[in-house]
């Protein structure tokens, strides 16, 4: 058993396609060889029926010409007179002369009939007299023709009645015939051997036909029967006797060469075109399912994994069959909303919760970025350190929540002091800002500290318990670091810094620039 | 019109041709009994005094005959010929000619009728129903 996720789809496919074939393939052939047989089969069935009725049209005309022959030989009128001095004084010589008469037997039929012996029997079937053959028979009738005579009465008993018979000698036709008019005097029957009659079969059959006793004996054999050449079909036939003993068998050839040929040519033309309108749908399958199943699902899967490699903006390709463009459809969405649920928690770890400003973290990555981005193209970079004067007093007149306020508002002083989309604000700590300037200049930065200064001179927000002013003020240190390569981004941040702490110290409300030297210290 | 000639083609063709030309012998002839080839040799073992009128042609007759008849053509049958053959109108007639294709022996019966005969036969499978069963033939 292979395990099922071992398995791919094409595999699986292809291996279907391919097991049906076989499949059709055993089908057609032993359809075909069924065809064969089939073809084989009627033909012999036809056949066999075909001699059946020449060999009864044979019977047919024999059992005519016997009843003719004997009608014939009754009427001479010796024939008569000898019977009636027969049934009147017992006389035998006159009526065996009669049968033995030498015209009588060499005209037989003018030749249609093998005669094999006359018999003269009473209108009570007893036996009366034979001719002198040298064929023996066994006496009285034939128990066939016997029974059909001895059973007919009235109108029926002047009618001839015809059987072939088994006797030893072998199988005979007997015809019984009436003798004396409408007054039944005795009966006649001609006994012929049916053999040299049987020739026709393979006349009008048109088959070399051989026909043998039942114990094998050839009995007669027509022109080609022996040395048939082609492939011939023999179709036996069994003639049966009046008794339902089995009398003759008829081996009949035909040749079959034409048959044997158009049956080839059928099969195949069947398995031809069969096996190429089947490899023609199999191949159409397989390309319709690789253009429209496997390609779009090897799509689908490499742009999966790319998504699932990190790249929430690759969408899975929609163009499929409708429950593929479905699932490409949910995992889109689903990457969609995630990448948006990526960004919501990128954005909300850079800002900072109460001013909405930069956070220190986002702070940090945005310095080191600008620091090398200043080394690489050699701009100063300017930071400017704020701090809330007097914050601590602040809070502990107005309480933590006008903190807060004083928090934000500074942070919008900030905020809208800074006009270039890659300045960026961020709340350093506390009450500590800090401001980040590419690509400024000392001069550039210090202006900037002093629209601060002065907006929130504006703003007059109220401080009753500053030393400094009646309002809310800041001390700024700023920074501009220089171009050098043993400088380092942290003395950047400790110069602001040192910077601040001397605005402070000098007394608040004010802007110090730190000195930096060319060897970066400050 | 195409449909119906394919349709008359294979019964013209499976019709037995001699049939439709000869005329038919009537299926029987009111006044007289309609006889098989067993009945008439009943008849002659029965009544012995029946006489068996052969309608057809003398040469016919003469190549062979139900034993006892007598050669009388229909065309040649006069009330005199037949009173000799039976002077009296209760004498059995039996009638027969070459089948029933044949007109001969039914116009005898007709005619034997309005002579006043009553007891007619009439064979209507005449000679070819005789042969058939291969029953004697006198000549």
């Amino acid at each position: 058993m292979i395990p099922v996720e071992r398995l791919s789809l094409r595999a699986a496919t292809v291996g279907i396609v391919l097991v049906s074939g076989l499949l059709a393939a055993a089908l057609l052939g032993f359809a075909v060889y069924t065809f064969k047989s089939a073809a084989f089969d009627a033909q012999q069935k036809s056949l066999t029926r075909m001699v059946e009725v020449a060999t009864l049209e044979v019977i047919h005309h024999l059992d005519k010409g016997v009843f003719s022959f004997g009608t014939g030989l009754q009427e001479r009128p010796e024939f008569r007179a000898a019977l009636e001095r027969k049934l009147a004084a017992g006389e035998d010589t006159v009526l065996l002369a009669a049968l033995g008469d030498p015209f009588v037997n060499g005209f037989v039929g003018a030749g249609q009939l093998d005669l094999v012996k006359l018999r003269v029997f009473d209108p009570a079937l007893a036996p009366l007299g034979e001719n002198a053959s040298a064929v023996a028979l066994p006496p009285g009738l034939p128990p066939a023709l016997h029974r059909l005579a001895a059973g007919r009465t009235g109108a029926d008993r002047l009618k001839a009645v015809g059987a072939l018979w088994l006797s030893p000698r072998g199988p005979l036709y007997s015809v019984l015939l009436p003798i004396g008019g409408l007054r039944v005097l005795g009966y006649l029957e001609v006994v012929v051997d049916p053999v040299f009659n049987f020739g026709a079969v393979a006349q009008m059959t048109r088959m070399p036909t051989s026909i043998f006793a039942m114990d094998g004996r050839l009995l007669l054999q027509s022109a080609g029967a022996a040395n048939a050449s082609g492939e011939t079909l023999s179709v036996a036939y069994l003639l049966r006797a009046a008794d339902g003993q089995p009398a003759f068998r008829l081996v009949c050839l035909d040749d079959v060469t034409q048959l044997r040929d158009d049956v080839r040519r059928t099969s195949v033309m069947l398995l031809v075109g069969i096996g190429l309108l089947g490899g023609l749908a199999a191949m159409a399958a397989l390309v319709f399912l690789n253009r429209f199943l496997f390609v779009p699902l090897r799509g689908m899967q490499t742009d999966m994994e790319r998504c699932a490699g990190g790249d929430l903006s690759a969408t899975v390709n929609r163009r499929m069959v409708r429950e593929f463009r479905a699932v490409a459809d949910a995992f889109n969405r689903m990457a969609a909303q995630l990448a948006g649920r990526i960004e919501e928690l990128r954005r909300l770890s850079c800002i900072d919760g109460l001013t909405a400003l930069s956070n220190r973290h986002h702070f940090d990555i945005v310095l080191a970025l600008e620091w090398s981005r200043a080394r690489r193209s050699g701009k100063p970079l300017s930071l400017i350190m704020v701090d809330v004067d007097h914050f601590k007093l602040y809070n502990d007149h107005y309480g933590h929540m006008a903190g807060d306020d004083c928090l934000r508002a500074v942070g919008r002083v900030l905020a809208c002091a800074v006009r270039r989309p890659t300045d960026v604000v961020a709340r350093y700590g506390g009450e500590e800002f800090v401001i980040l300037l590419p690509d400024t200049s000392p001069e550039g930065a210090r202006l900037v500290a002093e629209i601060i200064l002065n907006d929130l001179a504006r703003l007059r927000l109220p401080h009753a318990a500053s030393p400094t002013a009646a309002h809310m003020t800041v001390s700024t240190g700023i920074v501009t670091c220089p171009v050098s390569d043993d400088f380092r981004v942290e003395m950047l941040v400790a110069a602001a810094d040192q910077a601040l702490y001397q605005a402070k110290h000098e007394g608040r409300n004010r802007i110090v620039v730190a000195e930096m030297d060319l060897n970066g210290h400050g | 019109m195409m449909l119906r000639a394919l349709l008359v083609l294979p019964a013209l063709l499976l019709a037995p041709p001699a049939v439709a030309d000869k005329p038919l012998a009537p299926a029987s002839v009111p006044g007289t009994q309609l006889v098989s080839a067993e009945r008439v040799v009943e008849l002659i073992g029965a009544l012995p005094d029946i006489v068996i009128i052969d309608s057809r042609r003398r040469e016919e007759f003469e190549k062979g005959h139900i034993e006892g008849a007598v050669s009388l053509l229909d065309t040649e049958l006069t009330r005199a010929g037949l009173a000799r053959l039976a002077p009296a109108p209760d004498r059995p007639l039996l009638f027969y000619c070459n089948g029933e294709h044949c007109l001969r022996s039914s116009n005898s019966a007709v005619q034997a009728l309005a002579w006043g005969y009553r007891r007619v036969y009439w064979f209507r499978g005449g000679w070819q129903e005789w042969t058939d069963k291969h029953l004697p033939v006198a000549r």
